[in-house]
């Protein structure tokens, strides 16, 4: 409980490399899950049995991380928020033009990435039910939190004062 | 990416704070704004609006070019006591 409370109290004033190594984390870890799958479990190259504890760890990773951002954001990355100030207004508006920004390059990077899969082996990239399905769940873990986790890269320090110290 | 402002407005808040022993909490729950952002605006890290600027001027009762200058705002020590002899020879001798 008391640790629950000291990581409440710590992640608003997290330093900016922590989050962003925490949003590192965070982003890594649900893509590595599904590439170490298609790369490593389905050709053959480890058994199921010894992928699966590294792809529970790296899903933990990308769960904490999520907690830890909207731990550190707290409702100022929302759109509808009513008491933020004039500055934070800015940084959230700014975090959001940037996660429209990241959307269109991570689906401009997909799409050439498809396109030299195609050209590279010769074969068609199928839409199946299963790659369907598991970028709609990439889709549902990042595009809600990524406002957040791009307020938590962008937000500069919190300046320090005496008097804020010990509050 | 951290932006600081292309032309940042140089300020007083810190000494205006210091003089009235105020904590940025204390000014940013006067001016309706968070503390940090205090901080930022300080640390000539944002610029505040029109609005801000004259809010946290009234709050000190001071006019907004005294809390607030596109300039450096000389030293305190300087405008009370004039420069340091040492700088005023230098002045002298590069004039």
């Amino acid at each position: 409980m008391t640790f629950a409370r000291s990581i409440f109290r710590f992640l608003p004033n997290a330093r900016r490399r922590s989050r962003r190594l925490i949003v590192l984390g965070t982003a890594a870890g649900y893509p590595l899950v599904l590439l170490g799958y298609a790369t490593l479990v389905v050709p053959g190259r480890i058994q199921l049995g010894v992928w699966a504890p590294i792809a529970l760890l790296l899903t933990a990773a990308t769960v904490v991380g999520v907690v830890a951002i909207y731990g550190f954001a707290r409702g100022r990355a929302d759109l509808g928020s009513a008491h933020l100030d004039e500055r934070q207004a800015q940084v959230r508006d700014r975090a959001w033009a940037l996660s429209y920004a990241t959307v269109v390059i991570v689906i401009a990077l997909a799409l050439v990435g498809l396109m030299v899969v195609r050209s590279s082996s010769g074969q068609d990239v199928v839409l199946s039910g299963d790659l369907i399905g598991y970028l709609a769940t990439t889709a549902a873990i990042y595009l809600p939190v990524l406002p957040a986790a791009i307020l938590a890269w962008i937000e500069p320090d919190v300046p320090t004062d005496e008097g804020e110290r010990s509050r | 990416m951290t932006r600081r402002p292309a032309t940042p407005i140089h300020n007083r808040i810190a000494v205006l704070r210091a003089e009235r022993g105020l904590s940025r909490q204390e000014l940013a729950d006067a001016v309706g704004i968070n503390y940090q952002t205090v901080g930022y605006v300080e640390r000539g890290e944002y610029n505040p609006s029109l609005d801000l600027a004259f809010s946290i001027a009234a709050f000190f009762g001071l006019p907004i070019d005294a809390v607030f200058s596109p300039d450096p705002f000389e030293p305190m020590s300087v405008k009370l006591y004039g420069r340091p002899a040492e700088d005023v020879e230098e002045a002298a001798t590069s004039a």
